[in-house]
């Protein structure tokens, strides 16, 4: 099956290529092609990072791990690091609970309710943060509609009403909502490629619906949902105005590394901690490719040869 | 017999099971979208409210267009009008620009051949996963640190807050024309060059007409994306520019509701409208 | 330029590399004007390259390719003149069926009143007349092949080219387009050069047949020459039913020693290099119960297996030199024959040819 594929894209690149090369000049053009992308890369992002990583390891006039260990040591930026990393983790959770049964509802549950579906999950996506973010301000703040409607379930006492605003619950709920449709829509793309007969097959031969989604689904969706949590996890642990918001002096490492900039101006420490979250963000993304390349070798049945 | 009715209750059971499953499946599903769409609904709702304070969305006197009437008078002092522009300037001119370099590199590494085509890729559409904090606040330590060091003078402006807004969406045209260009069927090409079309000819009226949807579905997000864009215009666009998402954040910090749900109602029903539009002609929500 | 001297090609020695894969080795044949030929053989034979190569679509790697005596290599494609019909048809689907063929007019020198005009003309030539305002996602396959047949032929190309344009249709439609297809090609008088690997479809629409395998010519011929007399063992395997014997021939030169020890009286033109080997079409042989058998060639086997095919019935006959499948008409009820059967397979001189292996095969 791979062999096949790859010997037709082969075949049909090789053919572009002498169609192409023919009549699209030097060897050399494509390079030109890129060149406007690359340039924004490497001076406006990589050498930047460079840049950020020798502020980070540069103490006065040579170099030192100064900054990470004062990192490593306080107690309080471990804890925004954990923090964080543990809002990351609940968030990319919570967004795969709500965000599956809905992009499954979105492919099987007809045009007018995957319709409503598509529209009620990208139509948040097109406003500005700040305002969505305002709403669940309004929503989850004292006085505001959830701590009544969850007083009125018993949860929490009209004396002392749950505190969901400027604490890590708000900031778990507003990136909920802010990153649900980045796992949604993948979902939802991988869902659509999935025969309908598969999970009818399934319920034929004796699997409930439990079964059908374990066994069935789950498995077959893996490339969405991965990249999906993928998504989620990476700009949830990066998120600004969120927390910034929600969170009143509740910090994450975003927040944090923010106020260091804009107050007390200390770049060694500021960029440690960016260094951090990128090489968290870097190890995510490598595991990813890593575990779809297995997931690929397993699904794709070449068999042992892996 | 007895073993029949057994059967009989147990499939009754799993039935009654299975009905439940489905209306708890289905509360699921519309607990969500309410879910979704809360935080804008109150959004609206709060706009009709006639007294500014207090968390409670619904007060004596609802709905009252008491800020819709003063509409005028809060955007100028809020110097609104200068906001807007700056954030159409800044959000078109990003929009033309990624949309050339995204769709360049798209045509690059969906039709031409590299040897690393994958790694190559991966560092094309790199900014998608990089925080958005990291890349304004590298962009600005590296400005400064150049114009302390030698003797050029980067200052906080359009330009950088370009630069900024321009390394952020230009994945994104990559990924929408690129998928449109991996599903081409070459042979149309191949068809208008037989029946007598030069190459421009054919990229004009064959190739370009074809890939339109993911042309406007990247224009779109490249737009909205810069439209919306809060920290990287935060740290890039210096004191003379004012972003809309900027004002409205400042907005929050000094603790005016009103405003915020009138403003917010208005630029939310400009967003959702051309999002409803884009998605209707060129069913951008594939792309994501 | 006389009309008469319009769509000759000429193909002289043509070779189309890939790297170090060799599509095309040494191919050189001629099309008359007028002149409907096939390029039949199994996928990767090298057909479509040939085709692609005269569209302008690929570069030749050496020998030189001329249409009306006018050497091509330079011509870049869109003033080429060739009409493609594609075989994914190639239909741009923004454009109505209207639009697709007044695509091709616009760009050949035709202007308004003649273009509305030939886009009448050519609906009507494929049956089409006021499907114009559709778009092609709202034809049926066969009508789509229909448009792209029309947009091809509308802009008079100097030669037609099809690849494989009858593929993707069932086998009624198929037989059916084929019929329509070869009188609109002798209607028009066009030069045409049809790619297929479906060698019924070459046998029944082609004037000639250029087969191919693995970018080499194997034989160039009229469909009863490449049906009747064969030139190496893949033609006749390829087209059509054969009984293949495997032996060697005789030094008399008149007679040929099956591997099994039968000893077949063959004809040849001249004395084949190679490994020889003798075969039969199955409906030019003939059963008899045992003993009856009379003729040049007389084989003793037992009947293993009856397949009733409607016109005919099939036999396969065990004998000492393999199975032989023997299909003869059903026209006499009472000569019917059973499994179990002991009987002769027989059949004359002329029937039996010799052709050696494909060179290429032993290698």
């Amino acid at each position: 099956m791979s062999i096949m594929s790859k010997r037709f894209r082969e075949g049909v690149s090789k053919r572009l290529t002498t169609m192409l090369g023919t009549y699209g000049g030097s060897r050399h053009a494509k390079w030109l092609l890129l060149a406007p992308a690359l340039l924004v890369l490497v001076g406006l992002l990589y050498a930047p990072t460079a840049f950020i990583l020798q502020e980070s390891v540069r103490v006065g006039s040579h170099l030192g791990l100064t900054h990470y260990a004062s990192v490593v040591v306080s107690g309080y930026y471990r804890s925004v690091a954990l923090r964080t990393l543990g809002i990351g983790l609940l968030v990319t959770l919570l967004t795969f609970a709500l965000g599956f049964p809905l992009a499954y509802a979105a492919v099987r549950g007809g045009r007018l309710l995957g319709g409503a579906i598509v529209v009620a999950t990208l139509a948040p996506l097109s406003v500005d943060l700040v305002i969505r973010t305002y709403g669940w301000y309004i929503l989850l703040g004292q006085g505001g509609p959830v701590p009544k409607l969850l007083v009125a379930l018993r949860v929490g006492t009209v004396e002392s009403p749950p505190q969901l605003l400027f604490n890590t619950a708000g900031i778990v709920v507003g990136l909920t909502h802010v990153l649900l449709p980045f796992m949604v829509f993948p979902i939802m793309t991988v869902l659509h490629t999935i025969p309908r007969e598969y999970e009818e097959a399934a319920r034929n031969l004796g699997a409930n619906r439990l079964g059908v989604f374990a066994h069935v689904l789950l498995p077959l969706a893996l490339p969405g949902i991965a990249a999906g949590m993928l998504l989620v996890f990476t700009n949830s642990i990066a998120a600004y105005v969120t927390p910034a918001i929600l969170g009143g002096s509740t910090q994450t490492l975003a927040t944090e590394i923010t106020s260091i900039f804009t107050t007390t101006n200390d770049w060694g420490l500021g960029s440690a901690l960016a260094v951090l979250l990128v090489v968290v963000a870097v190890c995510i993304i490598v595991g990813y490719q890593r575990a779809m390349e297995a997931a690929g070798g397993a699904i794709g049945g070449t068999g042992g040869e892996r | 017999m007895a073993t029949a009715s057994e059967e009989s209750d147990g499939s009754r059971l799993s039935a009654g099971v299975g009905a439940v499953a489905d209306w708890a499946y289905r509360l699921l599903v519309y607990g969500v979208l309410l879910f979704t769409v809360a935080p804008l609904v109150v959004v609206v709702l709060l706009s009709f409210r006639p007294n500014p304070y207090g968390n409670s969305v619904f007060s004596a006197g609802w709905p009252s267009t008491t800020w819709y009437a003063n509409l005028p008078d809060l955007l100028a002092s809020l110097g609104f009008a200068s906001s807007l522009i700056a954030s159409l300037k800044i959000a078109v001119v990003t929009t033309i620009l990624s949309l050339l370099i995204g769709g360049l590199a798209a045509y690059a590494i969906v039709r031409k051949e590299f040897s690393y085509s994958s790694l190559l890729e991966t560092v094309l559409i790199s900014p998608l996963v990089y925080p958005w904090l990291l890349m304004s606040l590298a962009i600005l330590m590296t400005a400064s640190y150049l114009s302390g060091a030698f003797d050029v003078r980067i200052s906080m402006s359009f330009s950088t807050l370009l630069a900024g807004h321009v390394l952020f969406t230009f994945p994104y045209p990559i990924r929408t024309i690129g998928a449109g260009l991996q599903n081409y069927d070459d042979e149309l090409d191949e068809a208008a060059r037989n029946l007598g079309a030069t190459r421009l000819d054919t990229v004009w009226n064959v190739t370009l007409p074809l890939l339109r949807p993911g042309i406007i579905s990247g224009a779109a997000f490249v737009f909205i994306l810069s439209f919306n864009q809060y920290i990287i215009s935060l740290f890039l666009s210096g004191t003379s520019i004012q972003t809309v998402p900027l004002l409205m954040f400042n907005l929050i910090k000094a603790q005016s509701p009103p405003q915020i749900a009138v403003l917010g109602t208005m630029l939310m029903a400009g967003m959702v409208a051309l999002t409803i539009v884009v998605e209707y002609v060129a069913g951008m929500s594939r792309y994501i | 330029m006389s009309t008469d001297s319009q769509g000759r090609v000429e193909y002289a020695d043509v070779v189309k590399e890939y790297g170090d894969v060799t599509a095309v080795k040494e191919a050189s044949f001629t099309v008359e004007p007028g002149e409907f030929v096939a390029l039949l053989g199994p996928s990767g034979a090298g057909k479509t390259t040939l085709l692609r190569i005269l569209a302008g679509f690929e570069e030749t790697s050496g020998g030189r390719l001329t249409l009306d005596g006018r050497d091509v290599d330079a011509v870049p494609p869109h003033e080429r003149n060739t009409g493609m019909v594609f075989q994914s048809y190639a239909l741009f689907p923004h454009m109505t069926v209207r639009e697709n063929i007044e695509f091709g007019l616009k760009r050949n020198g035709f202007d308004g009143d003649e273009i509305d005009e030939r886009v009448e003309t050519v609906l009507s030539m494929v049956d089409l007349a006021g499907y114009g305002d559709r778009k092609p996602a709202n034809l049926s396959g066969g009508q789509q092949q229909r448009v792209a047949t029309a947009r091809a032929v509308a802009i008079e190309p100097r030669v037609l080219l099809m690849d494989e344009p009858l593929g993707a249709l069932d086998k009624k439609l198929r037989d059916q387009l084929q019929v329509e297809l070869t009188d609109l090609q002798s209607d028009l008088g066009i030069t045409t050069l049809y790619v297929t690997h479906n060698q019924s479809e070459a046998l029944t629409m082609a004037d000639r047949i250029v087969v191919m395998s693995q970018g080499r010519i194997e034989q160039i011929g009229t469909p009863t020459e490449i049906y009747d007399a064969p030139a190496t063992r893949f033609v006749a395997e390829f087209i059509g039913d054969a009984n293949f014997f495997e032996g060697d021939l005789d030094a008399d030169g008149e007679s040929f020693t099956t591997a099994g020890g039968t000893t077949l009286d063959v004809t040849y033109d001249s004395a084949p290099a190679g490994t020889p080997c003798a075969f039969v079409r199955p409906e030019r042989m003939d059963l008899a119960p045992r003993g009856e058998g009379d003729g040049a060639n007389v084989v003793a086997g037992t009947v293993e297996n009856v397949r009733f095919v409607g016109s005919t019935t099939q036999y396969y006959v065990s004998t000492v030199d393999g199975r032989l499948l023997v299909e003869r008409q059903n026209q006499r009820v009472d000569a019917a024959f059973a499994e179990g059967d002991a009987v002769d397979v027989t059949w004359a001189l002329a029937d039996t040819r010799v052709v050696t292996d494909d060179p290429a095969d032993g290698a």
